[in-house]
């Protein structure tokens, strides 16, 4: 394994989605700004806002790394330096994993710290949930996008992700329990909860084990 | 110099509308191999296979002592590879890229960069999305020129390109080969171009190697010969002769044996040899592919 040039690969792709990363970077300060500003419709308007940025954040690093890579026809120049296809797989994995962790991470984390600051403890469950649905998203993406090398199945599947987000929120709402305990005042992390959360998790580590396994079998990269 | 860069036994693959079938290829070290064939006939999925990019179905691959595919990632640090269909960054300059190419390769040769900037005539601070199609085959090539290389791999470098840079980059080519032990294989479907600098050639069609040989042998053992044949005489069917076209009294017949007693042959049952011609490889291209294609119909 050349960790090496696995590390170069990786911050590469880094550099060229700098502008992508850095109008996230706007666009999470944003968010976290309009949901400290206070207020209802801020507050609210904020917390959309940083959902939205969670979910380019799914889509625009692999769309760019992988999708338009190939589309660009520069994976063939990629493919043709010192790497084997696990060490190309490994550095998309590990680079688009990276950008959308550092987001994620950034916002989730200052979002579900505001939540409990400001004496809604009992969201957090149902924050955490939610915003594993587009880190399941993403990495269903990234295995998508890498096993299929084409931009009709990435835009399918990322079509397909944003389409549910609302219809599971809807139904997860609707569950009384779910209202009662997030309007309790204390963190209740009941079964519907982790089953959902366990669920998300699955999909996450599913999405990676079948990267690397079909990427394995793969005969053709360019 | 009398080692083998690469070859390939045997080797096949098969796709729903098309298979590479039982292609043996040798890359001696030290030579510029040209690889003719018509679109589609198969150079790109060959090179791609050297490459380790397309995993072959069957038969055995080695470049430059790897195995391939699984030995592609060490075998890639002393290959380079062009293809027409090959893009750069399009956002990032060639500067960028050269920086980034510099990093990974220990043999990097700055010097020899900066000489085919100039010769190449590029700007480095330019984005690849303003070059033209020869600025950025130019630009590819010296990423991979400069890496000092033990084997070239270019697939139809030269397609698209003006006069004046398929000059330039067929003398870098050229000039390559004063370093010794590197050896370059060099598709493409213009027989000009690979006549110019290749001193081994093959021609692929239909996923099938035609032919094979050093370019002299090539040149020396086709010829046409055109013979007037009086009424009532019949030419002898030879050994060699590919095609035998008769129009009114005037025949021409090509062969890919020449001998200095063809002529004789003729002469000798009634016939007037008014020609013995050289061909060009284009002409040798045509009817070699047209003979093999005859040969698999009948």
């Amino acid at each position: 394994m050349n960790y090496a040039m696995v590390a170069r690969l990786v911050l590469k792709d880094w550099h060229l989605n700098r502008v992508t990363m850095a109008m996230l970077f706007v666009g999470g300060v944003v968010a976290l700004g309009l949901i400290v500003r206070g207020g209802e419709i801020a507050g609210v308007m904020g917390l959309s806002f940083a959902f939205v940025v969670l979910i380019l954040a799914g889509i625009m690093p692999p769309m760019w790394s992988i999708v338009q890579e190939r589309k660009n026809k520069s994976l063939a120049f990629v493919m043709s330096l010192p790497i084997s296809a696990f060490e190309y797989t490994l550095a998309k994995v590990v680079a688009n994993t990276s950008m959308y962790v550092v987001v994620w991470l950034a916002i989730v984390a200052s979002v579900l710290w505001m939540l409990a600051a400001g004496g809604y403890v009992g969201w957090v469950p149902l924050g955490v949930l939610v915003s594993l649905a587009p880190m399941a998203a993403f990495f269903l993406l990234v295995a998508v996008s890498l096993v299929s090398e084409s931009e009709g199945w990435s835009i399918l599947v990322m079509s397909a992700c944003n389409v549910s987000y609302s219809f599971a929120w809807y139904l997860l709402i609707r569950q009384p329990q779910v209202r009662a305990d997030a309007t309790s005042g204390t963190a209740v992390w009941s079964a519907l909860i982790v089953s959902i959360v366990a669920v998300e998790l699955g999909v996450i580590v599913l999405s990676l084990v079948l990267t690397f396994y079909l990427q394995s079998r793969k005969t053709n990269f360019v | 110099m009398n080692g083998v860069a690469a070859h390939l036994r045997g080797v096949g693959k098969d796709y729903r509308y098309f298979s590479l079938d039982d292609i043996h290829l040798d890359i001696p070290e030290g030579h510029i191999v040209g690889f003719i064939g018509p679109n589609g006939a198969g150079k790109s999925t060959t090179i791609r296979i050297l490459m380790g990019l397309v995993h072959q179905d069957r038969g055995e691959v080695s470049v430059l002592g790897h195995r391939m595919p699984v030995g592609q990632a060490a075998a890639k640090r002393d290959i380079g590879f062009a293809s027409e269909d090959m893009r750069l960054y399009e956002s990032e300059t060639l500067d960028w890229h050269l920086r980034f190419i510099r990093s990974i390769y220990e043999a990097w040769d700055e010097d020899y960069a900066r000489t085919l900037v100039k010769r190449f005539d590029l700007k480095p601070q330019q984005r690849m999305k303003g070059l033209s199609h020869g600025q950025r085959t130019k630009a590819m090539l010296l990423l991979v020129l400069a890496r000092r290389p033990r084997l070239l791999l270019l697939d139809e470098p030269t397609t698209g390109l003006d006069p004046v840079a398929r000059h330039e980059v067929l003398r870098e080519l050229t000039d390559l080969l004063t370093h010794e032990g590197r050896s370059v294989l060099f598709s493409s479907h213009n027989t000009q171009d690979v006549e110019q600098i290749s001193d081994q050639i093959t021609f692929i069609d239909r996923g099938r190697i035609v032919e094979s040989r050093d370019k002299e042998t090539f040149l020396e053992r086709w010829r046409r010969v055109r013979v007037e044949v009086p009424s009532g005489v019949r030419l002898p069917a030879l050994a060699g002769v590919v095609e035998l076209r008769q129009d009114g009294h005037l025949a021409v017949a090509t062969t890919n044996a020449y001998a200095a007693e063809l002529p004789h042959v003729y002469e000798a049952v009634g016939a007037r040899v008014h020609s013995v011609e050289r061909m060009t490889l284009e002409e040798i291209f045509v009817a070699s592919v047209q003979h093999s294609r005859e040969g698999a119909r009948a």
